[in-house]
């Protein structure tokens, strides 16, 4: 069971951690904010320096725009991160509990139908996995639970990581399951 | 070269022991098999000839060279190993008188002078119940050994190929073969009690003319009473073999082998088997296709003295050699598995390896054949690793087809079970008694002890739950103190597992069975 509950969970930690490295790159500085804010924030500016300041005062008023465009997107990038993370955790969990379940069944085994009972065990806890993971994103986009990334970065990001998710989900819960899951076991993926 | 004769129904049984157990893997490298039976349509006989031609079928299908599915050696698997081989040109049986109506007065013909002493030795004329010379013989000799001594000797020198054969083969010595011949028979009833010592004796005979005193062992497996039967109805002939006879029958029977064995050498071996108390048989047939008796446990106790006589060591070559072997239990209410008496070197717990294995290879076979049996079968499992790894997806399933050589192991296979079935029910049929060798209630249907000679059957397949408690309890441990042999859960981990490689050159289905059969092991399995 060790065994395959440490190849389940090293697969996890493999593509997490590289995803979550492609996270981080994929919100690089302001570029990645959401238009309409960084126009919103470029216009309050326009006004700004429509009041008579000079050519110095409007050149550090952009700089400083700048600046705290940068910092948004620090922070959306730090609290997107963090609700990959703790959703990252849910293709974990079930994943192990099926690998869990399914090690202890090759132990006792006997018989082609039992080599597959597990098949709608298999199936339900990656369904329930999947809405888990579009509930979160769910409350990422409709609440400030997880910060205000939804709303700052690029709808291409800001839906993006959340459907990519889900996909990246599926993948890491048929992939571990498939590889660490007992050979006697195998009949129980349906892949 | 080994002859195994059975002689009389009884000897029949004990010949269909001798074949269950080979078919188990114990027994020699070859026996050519014939019986010798006045009664040709008897049960008992009719019945052993046919666990021989399954055994036969089952052979060919699984050890011929030319098999397409065949078994590669006997070290992974030795079921079936010993070429077990029909007596002669024909169906491997003498009939002393074998034309029917034939009587002992036409037999030996006008006695002219010796009338008087043919009048002296054999009965006529008292009633129907005591008629001995004109007493018609297709339905054997009725418990008159010495009516059936007087047609088997004067009917031996006739030939035939059954006697041509064992002539042939006696010959065969002076060409370096060496010859064991074991006669099967019982010391009560007819055929048996007359033809045991008089076939006996005529080979030996025989082997005194051509001058052979090297090379050619004659051993013998007597049956003592075992079995009692009621007497016939009123409405039965009364002319017949009766229980109450039988002890009387026995005691003078060996009075006269005690003579016989002192004043001359005929056997080298001789094993003799009783049984106290008696089994029941409730009913009463006296001969004929109706005449079968069930398989009982003294039966399989002469079959391994069968086997042992085949496989041990050559007998030193001694003119003052004349074994008698004794087979009894250690405590009357009980058979264990070391009462058994030890074959070889591996003694009981050999034989109890070998028979366990084979009772457990047919419960696993029993289930697992469901899952590849046909198409729709298959068709749910072909993905499944142990399918592939025990090679059944390279079996071209319409091309190779093993299913004529899958139903030829399964008749085998319940030709054993059935065998068992009896075994156990008529031990189990005393509550005093305790039988500890094997269950098989879950596999066959139960006997009906009325009409014997109407069989069980056993299932064709077992369900999963069937198997499950069915493979775990169907024989038992050598000792009750040893750990658990092996479940169904280490068979099916064995069958997965594609490091566990089988060294013989398996063929095709012949892979999957060695490995049903290997992983039935009594043992724990290494990848060693």
């Amino acid at each position: 069971m060790v065994n395959a509950l440490a190849k389940y969970f090293g697969l996890w930690l493999v593509v997490t951690l590289a995803v979550g490295f492609l996270a981080s790159l994929s919100v690089s500085g302001s570029e990645s904010l959401n238009a309409e804010i960084v126009e919103r924030y470029e216009q309050n500016l326009a006004e700004q320096n429509g009041d008579g300041l000079t050519e110095e005062q409007i050149q550090e008023n952009i700089v400083a725009l700048d600046q705290f465009l940068e910092r948004e997107a620090e922070r959306a990038e730090g609290s997107l991160l963090n609700w990959y993370a703790i959703a990252m955790v849910i293709p974990l969990l079930f994943g192990i509990a099926f690998v869990a379940q399914a090690a202890i069944e090759a132990e006792k085994a006997s018989t082609p139908d039992e080599f597959k009972a597990l098949r709608p065990n298999w199936t339900k806890l990656i369904v329930i996995m999947l809405i888990l993971i579009i509930i979160l994103g769910a409350l990422a986009h409709f609440t400030e639970l997880f910060g205000l990334w939804p709303t700052k970065l690029q709808p291409a990001l800001a839906w993006g990581w959340p459907a990519g998710l889900i996909i990246l989900s599926a993948l890491i819960y048929a992939g571990g399951t498939k590889l660490a899951t007992p050979d006697i076991m195998q009949p129980s993926l349906p892949l | 070269m080994d002859i195994l004769i059975g002689v009389g129904g009884t000897g029949a049984k004990i010949v269909e022991a001798v074949i269950q157990l080979a078919s188990t893997g114990i027994g020699p490298r070859e026996i050519q098999v014939g019986f010798v039976d006045q009664d040709k349509s008897g049960g008992n006989l009719t019945h052993a000839q046919l666990v021989l031609n399954n055994y036969i079928n089952a052979r060919k299908s699984w050890r011929d060279t030319e098999s397409t599915h065949r078994i590669d050696g006997d070290a992974e698997c030795p079921i079936f190993a010993t070429d077990l081989k029909i007596l002669g040109d024909s169906d491997g049986k003498w009939v002393p008188a074998d034309k029917d109506g034939s009587t002992l007065s036409n037999i030996l013909g006008p006695m002219n002078a010796d009338q008087y002493l043919f009048d002296a030795l054999f009965g006529t004329g008292e009633g129907e119940e005591h008629e001995e010379q004109n007493m018609v013989l297709d339905r054997g000799y009725r418990g008159r050994p010495h009516v059936g001594a007087a047609a088997i000797t004067a009917r031996a020198s006739d030939g035939g190929s059954f006697w041509d054969t064992i002539t042939d083969t006696i010959k065969g010595t002076g060409e370096g073969q060496h010859v064991r011949i074991l006669l099967a028979g019982s010391v009560f009833g007819g055929t048996g009690a007359a033809g045991f010592p008089t076939i006996a004796r005529i080979i030996r005979q025989h082997l005194d003319e051509a001058n052979i005193s090297k090379n050619v062992e004659i051993g013998g497996a007597l049956m003592l009473p075992y079995f009692g039967f009621p007497d016939p109805s009123d409405d039965q002939n009364q002319n017949v073999a009766r229980a109450h006879e039988q002890l009387l029958q026995a005691r003078g029977a060996l009075r006269h082998y005690q003579r016989m064995l002192t004043e001359q050498r005929i056997f080298n071996q001789l094993y003799l088997v009783g049984w106290d108390p008696f089994f029941r048989l409730d009913y009463h047939q006296d001969g004929g296709g109706d005449q079968l008796n069930p398989a009982l446990l003294p039966e399989m106790l002469a079959a391994t003295a069968a086997a042992s006589f085949f496989t041990k060591e050559r007998l030193p070559d001694s003119d003052d050699i004349q074994e008698i072997q004794i087979s009894a239990r250690k405590d009357k209410p009980q058979i264990n598995w070391p009462d058994i008496p030890a074959i070889g070197d591996g003694g009981s717990r050999e034989l109890h390896g070998k028979i366990a294995q084979y009772l457990r290879f047919a419960a696993a076979f029993k289930f697992w054949y469901s899952n590849f049996a046909d198409e729709d079968s298959r068709k749910g499992v072909t993905k499944q690793k142990w399918y592939k790894v025990q090679q059944l997806d390279e079996i071209d399933w319409l091309k190779d087809s093993p299913t004529t050589a899958l139903s030829h192991l399964n008749a085998s296979l319940d030709d054993f079970l059935i065998w068992c079935q009896a075994i156990e029910s008529y031990a189990r049929r005393d509550p005093s008694f305790s039988f500890n060798l094997w269950n098989v209630d879950a596999l066959v249907g139960p006997v009906d002890f009325e009409n014997p000679n109407n069989l069980p059957e056993a299932e064709k397949f077992l369900t999963a739950q069937e198997y499950k408690i069915v493979f775990d309890r169907i024989a038992q441990k050598f000792d009750q103190g040893e750990k658990a042999m092996p479940n169904t859960a280490n068979m099916a981990s064995n069958l997965s597992d594609d490091t566990l490689v089988l060294e013989g050159d398996h063929r095709q289905m012949a892979h999957m069975i060695v490995a049903l059969y290997a992983y039935s092991s009594v043992h724990e399995i290494s990848d060693d």
